[in-house]
């Protein structure tokens, strides 16, 4: 089956440049420090943060930085197959990755010492997993109330057949490559990229350049939905 | 259950509390919190339920699967349960923290639903002594706020209660195999019958002989022993188990079986209801967790 028709939509009715439609939610639950949840699509992902709190092992303690980890995990439902083993190889490598982004992003000069923890279960898997993990996790992180240097926010894109397509659903990375991009939109520096599958050279700057435009305007809706939820709370109190 | 470190004061507190017949919250001994189900959430699933008890979370999702039945039982399919507590539910959680409280809750589930009045499971046989429709029951705890045992296995009896499982058709044989067509039709599906689905309910003994039912996490703190009844709606009793370093006066657990057991058939009642009126609203909008 075409990904893209001859009239130039895909199977959901997007167009190439389209993204999916994005919900999101700050404030789930009492006991972690923050929590978010975020829909883009199918793809549905929440994520709890614990921090910054009192280092776990002495023994990864560091005196003058803060020790950022992750942990993703996906219930046995998240894909038309069930899945045996919430955390594979696969799902720790994709932890490690997310700790890493955001090592760059949270600024560990102001909890020294402490350890901040984020926890991330994936509910459904339709493309762009490690996107939504992503930016479930800055709206934990700001939910938390961790010092961040910007918002992180992450989008994917694909080719298929000299038509780059934006925010790809699993079907659509099939055969195709799933480029993967994070960066922090109002400095405009990338984080994480990465790709699956192999691109050509001549084809990787558009994938890229339109994985960033949606990564834009992924910041355009979280950043809606955290202004909500701060004006509901009354911690906005000036007038734009 | 979890981590809670509650002063010698705040204990006191509660117990005192407990033995004037009033608890924290101002709820009775035989009060329920509050409680919110929903059903349908998860699409990749066959039945899928949301369970809120005040502070727990719990996210119970079915898969159904084709495999080759027990050979003791060639005729009966099977009811596997797998508990998963997730890190955010509680940071000691974390890596492999949870998993002997979820051993624990996922065998008690077995021996809830091992007695065949609980479930027809000869319903779910599809070539007798070669395949069976397996329901892998997987429980998520997304958050914990005491009472875990409840919770669970409300969720449990609501996500069977949801599922859907498409009709499975014997199309031909080719060479000693059988060859299997699976219905697309949405509306053609097999349920489960649930009308004696088991639920379990927890008392928990604060002091000498008062129980609590529906404790909360500081009151799990303060109580050395609690009980964990299946109930069914018939009010038939289809297992029980003590967890906790304590004991249990003959009398003291004997009522507490009688009154789970009168509890357990108000709440099968109630919960009933809710799903059927849930199932009959053609215009429901799923939540989920937004």
């Amino acid at each position: 089956m075409d990904i893209i028709s001859p009239e130039g939509l895909r199977q959901d009715g997007r167009t190439a440049t389209c993204l999916r439609t994005i919900s999101c939610r700050l404030g789930l639950y009492d006991r972690p420090n923050g929590s978010a949840y975020i829909e883009m699509g199918n793809t549905k992902v929440l994520a709890a943060v614990y921090g910054p709190r009192e280092v776990r092992s002495l023994s990864k303690q560091q005196l003058d930085d803060c020790v950022i980890q992750c942990q993703v995990s996906r219930i046995a439902a998240c894909q038309g197959e069930r899945v045996r083993r919430p955390m594979d190889p696969r799902t720790r490598a994709m932890s490690l990755q997310i700790a890493g982004v955001f090592q760059g992003a949270i600024r560990k000069s102001k909890y020294p010492g402490s350890q901040i923890d984020i926890y991330v279960q994936v509910l459904q898997a339709d493309g762009g997993v490690m996107s939504a993990c992503i930016n479930a996790s800055t709206l934990a992180l700001i939910h938390a109330g961790v010092e961040l240097v910007d918002y992180v926010v992450s989008c994917t894109a694909s080719m298929y057949k000299q038509t780059a397509i934006i925010d790809v659903t699993n079907q659509e990375t099939m055969n195709g490559c799933e480029l993967t991009i994070s960066l922090l939109p109002n400095k405009e520096l990338i984080v994480s990229l990465d790709t699956s599958h192999t691109i050509h050279q001549e084809q990787f700057e558009p994938v890229m350049e339109l994985a960033m435009t949606g990564c834009q305007q992924v910041y355009e809706s979280m950043q809606s939905e955290v202004e909500s939820y701060l004006r509901d709370k009354h911690a906005i109190m000036s007038h734009r | 259950m979890t981590n809670i470190n509650l002063s010698d004061a705040e204990k006191r507190y509660i117990v005192d509390g407990v033995k004037l017949g009033i608890r924290v919250d101002g709820r009775e001994s035989l009060d329920y919190r509050q409680l919110e189900i929903e059903t349908g959430l998860v699409d990749t699933a066959n039945g899928s339920a949301r369970i809120r008890l005040d502070r727990t979370d719990v996210l119970v999702t079915v898969k159904m699967e084709m495999e080759p039945p027990v050979p003791e039982e060639p005729r009966n399919g099977l009811l596997r349960f797998f508990v998963n507590c997730s890190a955010n539910a509680a940071p000691e959680f974390e890596g492999r923290g949870g998993e002997d409280l979820a051993t624990s809750l996922s065998s008690m589930l077995e021996r809830v639903y091992s007695s065949p009045r609980t479930l027809d499971t000869s319903k779910l046989c599809v070539v007798p002594g070669k395949y069976v429709k397996v329901l892998y029951v997987d429980i998520e705890i997304l958050e914990c706020g005491g009472n875990l045992f409840d919770t669970s296995s409300l969720g449990v009896k609501a996500a069977l209660f949801a599922t859907k499982m498409p009709k499975i058709y014997i199309t031909g044989e080719d060479g000693g195999e059988l060859e299997f067509s699976v219905s697309d039709n949405p509306t053609d599906v097999d349920r489960l019958d649930v009308s004696n689905a088991p639920i379990l309910i927890t008392h928990l003994r604060i002091t000498e002989n008062l129980t609590v039912v529906d404790p909360t996490p500081e009151e799990e703190c303060c109580g050395p022993v609690c009980v964990v009844v299946g109930v069914t709606p018939n009010g038939f009793i289809t297992a029980t188990q003590q967890f906790g370093g304590g004991t249990f006066t003959p009398q003291t657990l004997a009522t507490a079986i009688k009154s789970a057991k009168d509890l357990g058939q108000k709440i099968h009642y109630h919960l009933r209801s809710k799903l059927i009126q849930e199932e009959n609203n053609v215009d429901r909008q799923i939540k989920g967790f937004l």
